[in-house]
């Protein structure tokens, strides 16, 4: 491979929405954490500290993403998704896995721990477009085009499924989906395949107990108001004690132990409370933004697996934020999707921030169409 | 042809991801604009909540101010689900362990109180510090488990008066719509008055409960108190019980139950009452067996429970004033009275007996087999003759002798403020009819034989021993029927009496004073030497008049009766004396009385002046 043409800017618009969301992420850790730090560590910092680190390192891996040549990137990509492949089978290795919550998650690493399916997501992400780039001609045959990449995402979501994490493998499968989508698959195709999941979905859901709880809580979280629908109500008093200005920030009465994981997964919610209708939709036109630049990076991008990988950031990074927000105001089921870029969270970070990094190098090769 | 076909393709995720951002904005204005009120009172209600702090009861004393039901501090346990069911599942068993009771009584106490989550379910009264202690140990594993202080009722004396005093417990769903019904401010939780004058002063004296508005988070810890409204205490009663006399008319009756034991096995319930002769104020009113009332302010294990509930002597009953007994020959000077009133017999009459008297052929019997001789009718009285009331009544009629009766509050209610009185039975012509009408009799002719019978006070009568303490009391004070007075004052927080007894004369029972006073010298001779209770004050510095009775019993022994009064120039307080099963009214009634004037006088009792003469069989 060689360089093409000249390196321009990267995207302002996409690195001041990505920094916006990164600040308001650590001001709101910090807020949300600051008891139950105290009470769990001793330290009201503690989140605060750790949340601070991580993204400065995010930032240098972003930075380093957004430097090197992204067809590096590329060259790597079978063995970035070979060892994430790894990683996702010795999660599950009791021993190597860390199980919490009948969970295996987690792989401990001295005082932090990775999250393999993290690392999966963007590494599944880039294996699919080099696969797209070349299955480009084919994609409108379902065997020779769409069933090599079906199968790779197949046996990636399925070890997520195991973990068992529903959540993380839907987001990939449907950002899998919108990428073979943008690569030109038939629409026939994608409705039957979308037709055949729903089944195994609703499988997936019923089988486990806690997930069709969980699922029917949403529909009405009032029915068990102090065990699955408590998570669901207590983030609804978070907002609706905002109103439109919020109770100011710091002063959320919410996170005192009322909404669980109020600095993870609910943090929506405390912002909510704290800086009212206001503050998250300035959050929700800051997700907004950040899809925008980042289809229309997509679109303008030199070549088709790097149009691919955009699309597959992108996608991910939005859906995300989509059904984080979804599940927060009770308008989806109850899943353990953290936001992106605000969670508490060194691997999400990490890898959320190292795929900004990719969108915005791909950025700087971006020719005016 | 790629990129436009990419750029339409993503077109459409653009506008797929405008509207999901468009309807999540809605939704969060939705929540927040819209629904925000609602949901900040609802998180308002997560973590603002009232404790309610009960008031401490009403004090209650006897008339000289000693201190009869007091409150006493003791700890409560009370839980709240503020963590997961399972969580709370989990602290409710290991609270049960440490408190030893089982997780289905705790479920059970949770299902009674029905409460909105996140207010306190109260688990325990009366825990003792070491368990109080144990807890505190093990709060890290027992959130939700909240300690805290309340006044429980204590009764210094135990089982006196218990039946006056009462005892108190958490009102249940019952008393509870009940009150409600009449409009009365009571609570889930509230403890209410169950017997007595815990009863039937409750509203005076159970105060006006507090409350704090407290700030919690999650796990029930105080962040800050927003208000706090201090319980007033309720009202101070004064009874018109006399400590000293109440004393002195259970520990009679105790006494006197186990002297008598081996003669009258069956002799271990029974009743007193001491009533103002010139009030009404009741002085002692005491019904045996009673109960540790303590019991039911603290924690009373079930098996306390059950002894109390199925002791076969049933102590709830309380006899001085809601079982009617046949009052025996204490009937007497109604019958003489009858009798002067209507002209039939004179005090110079003299009647002779010979032990037996026929009524048609039917012969009735005197008490004394050989008989008392030649008798007038202070005499009748002294010995208690049969003979010479049966003729007073047949020359009287019985229809008479029920009128006088009823003139001196016999066979009503006396009015006393407990609650449970018994009516009685006054037996006439009229009420036999009606009385075989409804089954009760054999026949509705009322015969000579019944008028024989209730002229000495047996057959179909049926009074109370609160009836026949104001009979004897009126008799004592020129006929005046009082209304029994049991409170004495009520006093408000502030020092203030809301309350003050005065006596109330609900009739004037129309008799002569020259016919009273013939009554009286017979009434004062039966205690004399030779009379039917002559031993029983042997020696007693103080004139006393008095009726001996021994009521027939069809289920076992004879029930004693004593009424009385004293001094008997000068009369003070009067006495009813009940012993059931007792055997004769002399020997087992009467020494009672003679207790209880003995401490109304400030006499020091003797033992060996107590002289019981079982062979004086009435």
């Amino acid at each position: 491979m060689r360089r093409r043409r000249q390196k321009k800017a990267p995207d302002m618009v996409m690195f001041l929405t990505v920094i916006t969301l990164l600040s308001i992420g650590v001001v709101m850790v910090f807020s949300a954490s600051q008891v139950t730090a105290f009470v769990r560590n001793g330290d009201c910092y503690y989140y605060l500290k750790r949340q601070l680190l991580w993204s400065l390192i995010a930032l240098g891996v972003m930075v380093v993403v957004m430097k090197i040549d992204y067809w590096i990137i590329k060259k790597f990509s079978k063995l970035i998704f070979f060892g994430s492949f790894l990683l996702l089978i010795a999660v599950l290795i009791p021993g190597i896995g860390r199980e919490s919550h009948g969970a295996s998650r987690w792989i401990p690493l001295g005082s932090f721990s990775l999250q393999p399916s993290e690392i999966a997501k963007f590494a599944l992400i880039i294996y699919v477009s080099l696969l797209l780039e070349k299955k480009q001609a084919q994609i409108g045959s379902f065997f020779k085009g769409l069933l090599p990449v079906l199968l790779i995402a197949g046996v990636v979501g399925g070890l997520i499924l195991l973990q068992p994490d529903l959540g993380t493998a839907f987001t990939a499968m449907a950002t899998v989906g919108v990428m073979l989508f943008a690569a030109g698959a038939k629409f026939g195709h994608l409705l039957g395949l979308a037709a055949s999941a729903l089944p195994l979905l609703y499988i997936a859901i019923t089988s486990e107990d806690y997930r069709k709880r969980r699922f029917l809580a949403f529909l009405d979280p009032w029915s068990d108001p102090l065990d699955t629908g408590f998570h669901i109500i207590q983030s609804l008093y978070a907002l609706g004690s905002g109103g439109l200005f919020g109770v100011g920030l710091g002063r959320s009465r919410q996170k005192l132990f009322y909404l669980p994981e109020q600095h993870t997964d609910s943090i929506f919610a405390i912002i909510g409370e704290e800086l009212g209708f206001i503050g998250v939709t300035f959050v929700v036109l800051l997700f907004f933004l950040f899809a925008w630049r980042g289809y229309k990076i997509a679109i303008t991008a030199p070549d088709f697996f790097s149009s691919m990988l955009a699309v597959g950031v992108t996608s991910l990074i939005t859906f995300q934020a989509i059904i984080n927000m979804g599940v927060v105001t009770a308008s989806l089921p109850v899943t353990g999707i953290p936001l992106p870029l605000i969670s508490y969270g060194g691997s999400s970070l990490l890898f959320t921030l190292a795929g900004v990094g990719i969108l915005l190098n791909i950025s700087r090769y971006t020719e005016q169409k | 042809m790629l990129v436009k076909e990419l750029e339409k393709r993503l077109k459409v995720f653009g506008i797929i991801a405008i509207i999901a951002f468009c309807l999540l904005t809605t939704r969060l204005g939705y929540l927040q604009i819209i629904k925000g009120e609602e949901y900040k009172d609802l998180a308002e209600g997560n973590r603002i909540r009232l404790i309610p702090q009960p008031a401490p009861r009403g004090l209650v004393f006897d008339r000289n101010g000693v201190l009869l039901i007091g409150n006493r501090p003791a700890f409560s346990v009370s839980v709240m689900q503020i963590t997961s069911k399972e969580d709370f599942e989990n602290t409710l068993l290991k609270l049960g362990e440490i408190l030893g009771i089982t997780k289905e009584e705790i479920d059970e106490r949770i299902k009674q109180q029905n409460r909105r989550s996140f207010e306190p379910i109260k688990i325990a009264t009366d825990v003792d510090l070491t368990t109080i202690t144990k807890i505190e140990e093990q709060k890290v594993g027992l959130t939700g488990v909240i300690i805290d202080t309340e006044p429980i009722r204590y009764y210094p004396y135990k089982d006196l008066a218990t039946h006056v005093l009462g005892y108190v417990g958490e009102i249940n769903a019952k008393e509870l719509e009940k009150k409600k019904q009449e409009g009365k401010d009571y609570q889930i939780g509230d403890i209410i008055g169950k017997m007595g004058i815990e009863q039937c002063l409750d509203e005076e004296l159970k105060g006006v409960r507090g409350g704090k508005r407290v700030e919690v988070d999650v796990k029930g810890n105080l962040i800050s108190t927003q208000g706090e409204v201090i319980p007033t205490p309720g009202n101070q009663v004064k009874l018109t019980i006399d400590l000293k006399v109440q004393q002195a008319a259970e520990n009679g009756l105790v006494e006197i139950m186990d002297t008598i034991s081996r003669q009258y096995p069956n002799a271990k319930t029974g009743a007193v009452v001491a009533m103002d002769v010139n009030t009404g104020e009741i002085l002692a009113l005491a019904s045996k067996p009673g109960f540790d009332l303590n019991l039911f302010a603290g924690r009373m294990t079930p098996e306390q429970l059950n002894e109390i509930n199925n002791n076969p002597l049933k102590p709830y009953n309380n006899r001085a004033i809601s079982s009617a007994y046949p009052p025996g020959s204490t009937f007497k000077p109604i019958t003489a009275l009858a009798g002067l009133r209507k002209g039939t017999v004179t005090p110079n009459e003299y009647f002779y007996d010979s032990g037996v008297y026929y009524v048609g052929r039917h012969p009735f019997r005197c008490w004394k087999r050989t008989g008392h001789g030649s008798v007038n009718l202070v005499d009748g009285l002294k010995h208690s003759c049969n003979i010479v009331f049966y003729e007073i009544a047949m020359r009287t009629g019985i229809d008479d002798i029920a009128v006088m009766a009823r003139e001196f509050g016999l066979g009503e209610k006396t009015g006393i403020i407990l609650p449970g009185e018994a009516q009685g039975i006054v037996p006439d012509t009229k009420w036999k009819e009606e009385a075989y009408k409804k089954g009760i009799t054999r026949y509705a002719t009322w015969f000579k034989g019944d008028t024989a019978n209730a002229a000495i006070g047996q057959g179909d009568h049926l009074y109370t021993p609160i009836q026949l303490v104001r009979m004897t009391a009126a008799i004592a004070n020129g006929g005046k029927v009082f209304e029994p007075q049991l409170v004495s004052a009520i006093i408000d927080n502030n020092g203030q009496e809301t309350f003050r007894m005065s006596p109330k004369i609900v009739k004037q029972a129309s008799v002569s004073q020259e016919h009273l006073a013939i009554i009286r010298q017979g009434m004062k001779a039966v205690t004399s030497e030779g009379g039917t209770a002559g031993s029983a004050f042997r020696g007693f510095p103080i004139q006393v008049a008095g009726k001996t009775g021994t009521a027939q019993n069809a289920h076992g022994d004879n029930h004693a009766w004593f009424v009385g009064y004293a001094p008997a120039d000068n009369p003070q307080i009067a006495v009813a004396v009940l012993v059931e099963q007792g055997g004769s009214g002399s020997t087992a009634a009467a020494p009672v009385a003679r207790r209880v004037f003995e401490a109304f006088f400030n006499i020091q009792s003797d033992q060996a002046e107590l002289n019981l003469d079982f062979n004086a069989v009435e």
